[in-house]
C-alpha cells in the first residue's frame, strides 16, 4: 500500500505568491496610489458599493446592536461628560456670537476666509474600512461629487481627516487617529504651535515650549501656516494631558478629539485645496 | 452541507465574498477599545487547519488580495502576509502537531496574532513605519481573541467552501 501524500508543491506555490505580491507592492508604490492599482481599487469599490449597500442595510444593525453592548459603559460616561459640555457651551455660545461679529469684521479687513466661507459636500458615512492598522472611513460621495483627494474633512465644524482616495461614488478619509496623519495645529489660549500626530486614539501634539503653562481643557485649533494641508483655525482637539519629555526641552501634549471618531454618521468635506 | 451542490470556485467566491461583506458591514461596527477583529484572516487559517501549504497560500492570496481593495496600505500587502501566515500554519500543523478540533481555535488564535504583527512589520518594511509601534498590541489581543471565539463556524465555512484536499497515491491503496 502507498501512503497518500499531497499533490502539491507548497513552496513552490509560496514562491509565486510573494513574487506575485511584491511586484504588485511594487507596481502601487511607484503609482504613488494612483495608476492601474489605484483604477483597480477605484473600480472594485465602485462595482462592490451597491452590494456593500444592501448587505449592509441589513447587517450594520447587527453590527451597531453588538458594538453598543460592547461599548455601553464607555457610551453612558460619555453621555454623562456631554451633557456637562453641552451646558458649557451654551453659555459660551453667547461669548462667542460676540466674538465672531469681530472676527468677521477683523477677515473682512483683511480679504481673508474663514472655514464656514469654503463651499462644502455633504456625505455620509457608509462605513469603516477592514484594517487593523489603519483609522479611516467611507462616505458616499466621490469625484462626481466634486470631491478630490488630499480635501479636509469636518464633523459639526472641526476637523476629523483628509480624502485620501477617490473613486466615482465614494471616497476614503483618513481620520486624525490614524498614526500615517499629521496636522499642523496652534493652542488657542497660548497660540504655540506645534504638529498633532495621531496614536490610534488621541492625537499627540509634540514640541511644546516646555515653559509654556498648558491647561488641561485648552482648545487646539488648525494652525493653516503657509503650505499647511487645512484652513486655519478649524477646531481639532482639547488638551487632556501635557508632560515635559525625557530630554525636558520640549512638551509632549496629547489632545482628546472635539468629535468622537468611532461614531460618525455624516460629514463635510471642504472644496479647500492649499495654495 | 453537500459538497456538489455548488462547484468548489463558485463556493470560494461566495465564501470570500460573504465574509468580506461580514467584515465590513458587521465586524467594522465592533469596536473593542477603539480596535476590530478581522475575520478574513480565518481563510488562509482555515485552509492550512487541512495541511495543504499551497491551498493555504492561495487562499491566502486571494483574501489579502481582496481586502487590499480597500485598504489604503500598499497593494499586496494582506495578499502577501495573509499568503505567508497560511502557509506558516499548514506547515506548522504538518510538522508539529495534528491539530485537533478543540486545538484549532487556539492555533486560529495563535497565527491571527502573527499575522497582525505581520500586517505591522510588513507596513513598516514598506515605507509606513509608523503602523509598527507599540499600540499594535492592542490590535493584535482583539484580533487572536475574537478570532479563536468564531474561528470553529468560519473554519468550518471555509473548509466547505475549499471541499477535501487532493492526495496522490490514494489510487493505490
Amino acid at each position: 500500500m502507498v501512503a497518500p501524500r499531497r499533490t502539491s508543491r507548497p513552496r513552490f506555490t509560496l514562491g509565486l505568491i510573494v513574487l506575485t505580491a511584491l511586484t504588485l507592492i511594487t507596481l502601487d508604490y511607484r503609482a504613488n496610489g494612483g495608476g492601474v492599482t489605484g483604477s483597480v481599487r477605484g473600480a472594485a469599490r465602485t462595482v462592490l458599493s451597491p452590494v456593500g449597500d444592501a448587505v449592509g442595510f441589513v447587517l450594520t444593525p447587527i453590527g451597531n446592536t453588538v458594538g453598543g453592548v460592547l461599548d455601553f459603559g464607555r457610551v453612558r460616561n460619555e453621555n454623562a461628560r456631554l451633557r456637562d459640555e453641552l451646558a458649557r457651551a451654551r453659555s459660551d455660545v453667547i461669548e462667542a456670537q460676540d466674538a465672531k461679529r469681530q472676527l468677521k469684521t477683523a477677515l473682512d479687513e483683511l480679504n481673508l476666509s474663514v472655514a464656514g466661507d469654503i463651499p462644502s459636500v455633504p456625505a455620509r458615512v457608509t462605513g469603516g474600512t477592514p484594517s487593523v492598522l489603519q483609522f479611516t472611513i467611507e462616505i458616499d460621495k466621490g469625484s462626481g461629487d466634486g470631491i478630490a483627494r488630499d480635501m479636509p474633512v469636518v464633523s459639526g465644524g472641526a476637523l476629523i481627516g483628509k480624502i485620501v482616495s477617490v473613486s466615482s461614488s465614494r471616497s476614503t478619509v483618513r481620520l486624525l487617529s490614524d498614526p500615517s496623519l499629521s496636522v499642523g495645529v496652534r493652542l488657542s489660549r497660548t497660540g504655540d504651535l506645534g504638529v498633532a500626530t495621531g496614536d490610534g486614539g488621541d492625537l499627540v501634539m509634540s514640541l511644546v515650549e516646555p515653559a509654556t503653562e498648558v491647561r488641561r481643557g485648552d482648545s487646539a485649533v488648525t494652525s493653516g501656516l503657509q503650505q499647511s494641508e487645512y484652513p486655519s483655525d478649524l477646531p481639532v482637539g482639547t488638551v487632556r494631558s501635557a508632560t515635559h519629555d525625557s530630554t525636558g526641552l520640549a512638551q509632549s501634549v496629547r489632545l482628546h478629539t472635539v468629535v468622537n471618531l468611532r461614531r460618525l454618521s455624516f460629514v463635510r468635506v471642504l472644496q479647500w485645496s492649499p495654495e | 452541507m453537500n459538497e456538489q451542490f455548488l462547484s468548489r470556485p463558485v463556493r470560494v467566491v461566495l465564501v470570500m465574498l460573504v465574509l468580506l461583506e461580514v467584515q465590513l458591514q458587521v465586524i467594522d461596527g465592533i469596536r473593542i477599545g477603539g480596535r476590530h477583529p478581522l475575520i478574513l484572516l480565518l481563510i488562509p487559517i482555515g485552509a492550512a487547519l487541512e495541511g495543504d501549504g499551497s491551498r493555504a497560500a492561495v487562499a491566502g492570496f486571494g483574501a489579502g488580495l481582496l481586502l487590499d481593495l480597500f485598504l489604503e496600505t500598499p497593494f499586496g500587502l494582506c495578499a502577501l502576509v495573509f499568503a505567508i501566515v497560511g502557509y506558516g500554519v499548514a506547515a506548522f500543523e504538518r510538522g508539529v502537531i495534528r491539530a485537533d478540533k478543540w486545538l484549532q481555535p487556539a492555533v486560529a488564535g495563535v497565527a491571527s496574532a502573527v499575522g497582525v504583527i505581520g500586517l505591522g512589520a510588513a507596513a513598516a518594511l514598506f515605507g509606513q513605519p509608523e503602523y509598527f509601534r507599540l499600540s499594535l498590541i492592542s490590535s493584535v489581543a482583539v484580533v487572536a481573541v475574537t478570532n479563536v471565539i468564531i474561528a470553529t463556524p468560519v473554519v468550518w465555512f471555509v473548509r466547505w467552501a475549499l471541499g477535501p484536499v487532493a492526495v496522490q497515491g490514494a489510487m493505490h491503496a
